[in-house]
């Protein structure tokens, strides 16, 4: 039997893989017999039924005392060309003014700002409860909760009951990067550790507050750091069970000190994710983040492991710095259209992958349909062909 | 192309059709109506054997296709990148595969890089495609290796790591390029 063969087995029969496992499939050309390994548990997992939220992104500060090489995002100083800290009256009047009202979702991501009280924080979330009590606060990463710790002399419980008791809802999952030690030095050497990051997500769990994890991938990292990664992340499952969602996040390279590296492409972006949904037998969720894939590589990806294509976003900043040439937004209406047409069904969650609605399946994917009438028009075939 | 996609295959009702394909025949109409609404993987599977067998490993690009080159179809969609009501990444994938089945098997299939983008059209490799064409000493370069060859060598890595060969045809390149090939 061939080590493919072996690893389809042990997929089969509902076995963990190993992390010799991973690197094997990471390596494998053939991407579309790993593709279809990963979709089988996908379906065996969720069927067809693929997750999509109305939610909005924020970010309250870009400024940042860390300089992470791959961040395009940050500003290190309040004045610098480009720093942005927002007030509160502004956040809280754009998630009340937020045209749209199925929004179930506000998710936040900052920089370390050097000067904010942690006071400034759960005022923050305490305006946005009071303007919006339905909308879940998906906010701070595991690298902020470790900054806070540090900087206000408490430990990552007290930091995440405080916020809690403000109204943080779950923990998003940026600020993992690499977490093995020889990447998390050269890339990020001035913020929480890889082991900081498990810790935070552990405590949260313990306290209730659910959480994803995510990777960055396709820059310095080697295979073995990839799969490390997932291990590490499955081993703290297999603990808390708290992690709902992991999320594949590729690199890009413009505005960030790691310009001269190329991006990942399409191929790895695919193979990368279907081996998540391999490694990560424990994790219930895998998503394809459409600002992160580009729209078309996710779409593809619900059929490469993916069962989440994330949300609306309506304005992202992080990726957009880095060179993202994605829309800033997709409307709920558009990613019921990706998911039908990628032959899957729609499935509108709320943060904690409760069920706001699940929309009928198209008669037949509508993108057959299109396919239909393009290829039965027999002069287009003949023109195609030269004839 | 491992055997689970091949059991796939079969398992979806194409083990007729994987045999046909193989053997250089063409689907019947009534094939091609349930390959349009088959999983996307399975139609992938079935225009990748194809490729495989007829066209090999080897990715061409090219700067243009010619009109009237009978060995070669040039596939023509504009990708969707999600702002309108056009097609969507996965119909242009699957129209891509279904064309691979429908065309002769031992004739080329390109596809355009400035229409679907570099992204989709690396993916189209394994949809069926085996020839790029479009402009190869344009923008998006990475800043190391600028110069008159530095869309070409992205390029060629892109390819080299969806586990193909690369060929340049009718495009003049340095001496540079010739010792990384």
């Amino acid at each position: 039997m061939s080590e493919f063969s072996t690893i389809a087995a042990k997929v089969a029969a509902g076995e963990r893989l190993s992390f010799e496992d991973g690197c094997t499939l990471l390596l494998d050309h053939d991407i579309l017999r790993v593709g279809a390994l990963a979709n089988q548990v996908r379906e065996r997992q969720h069927g067809d039924r693929t997750y999509f939220n109305v939610n909005m992104r924020f970010e309250a500060t870009n400024v940042c005392e860390a300089s992470c090489s791959f961040c395009a995002f940050a500003k290190l100083k309040e004045g610098a060309e480009g720093a942005h800290t927002t007030t509160h009256e502004e956040a809280w009047r754009e998630l009340a003014e937020h045209p749209e009202p199925r929004l179930t979702e506000l998710h936040m991501v900052n920089g370390l700002h050097p000067h904010l009280p942690f006071e400034w924080y759960e005022d923050l979330l305490r305006g946005w409860k009071r303007v919006r009590p339905d909308v879940h606060l998906k906010c701070f990463t595991a690298v902020e909760i470790h900054f806070f710790a540090q900087k206000f002399g408490m430990g990552y419980r007290e930091v995440l009951t405080r916020l809690k008791a403000a109204g943080l809802g779950s923990l998003p999952g940026g600020g993992a990067e690499i977490l093995h030690p020889d990447v998390r030095k050269r890339i990020a050497t001035d913020k929480a550790n890889g082991d900081d990051y498990i810790a935070v997500h552990r405590v949260a769990h313990e306290l209730g507050i659910k959480s994803n994890c995510t990777m960055l991938y396709g820059h310095i990292e080697t295979i073995e750091h990839r799969v490390d990664h997932l291990v590490r992340l499955r081993e703290l499952q297999d603990e808390t069970a708290g992690f709902q969602c992991f999320i594949p996040l590729a690199f890009h390279n413009e505005n960030n000190s790691l310009r001269k590296l190329p991006e990942p492409t399409a191929i790895d972006s695919l193979r990368t994710l279907a081996v998540s949904r391999l490694m990560l037998d424990n994790i219930p969720h895998i998503k394809a983040y459409w600002v992160a894939m580009g729209v078309a590589t996710a779409q593809t990806a619900l059929r490469f492991g993916a069962d989440d294509l994330d949300g609306t976003i309506v304005h992202e900043s992080i990726y957009h710095s880095a060179g993202s040439r994605v829309p800033m937004e997709l409307s709920r209406g558009e990613l019921v259209r990706l998911i039908r047409e990628a032959g899957r069904v729609p499935v509108e969650r709320d943060t904690v992958y409760g069920v706001v609605e699940e929309l009928p399946r198209a008669a037949l994917p509508e993108a057959a349909l299109k396919v239909k009438d393009r290829l039965s028009n027999k002069r287009a075939l003949d023109v195609m062909l030269g004839n | 192309m491992g055997s689970m996609l091949t059991r796939a295959i079969d398992e979806a009702g194409f083990s007729e059709a994987r045999g046909r394909v193989l053997a250089g025949e063409s689907l019947s109409p009534t094939e091609l109506e349930r390959l349009r609404g088959a999983d996307l993987l399975v139609v992938a599977g079935l225009a990748d054997l194809v490729r495989q067998q007829f066209r090999g490993d080897e990715v061409r690009l090219i700067a243009s296709p010619s009109p009237r080159d009978p060995a070669l179809c040039v596939f023509a969609a504009a990708a969707d990148n999600g702002e309108g009501t056009g097609t969507t990444g996965a119909d242009v994938l699957r129209s891509i595969a279904l064309t691979r089945l429908q065309i002769p098997a031992d004739r080329a299939l390109a596809v355009s890089l400035d229409e679907l983008g570099v992204e989709l059209a690396q993916t189209a490799l394994v949809f069926g495609a085996d020839v790029l064409f479009g402009d190869l000493g344009g923008k998006r370069t990475l800043p190391l290796i600028d110069g008159p060859d530095a869309r070409r060598v992205e390029l060629t890595g892109l390819i080299e790591r969806s586990g193909r060969r690369v060929v340049f045809e009718g495009v003049a390149r340095s001496a540079d390029l010739e010792q990384r090939s």
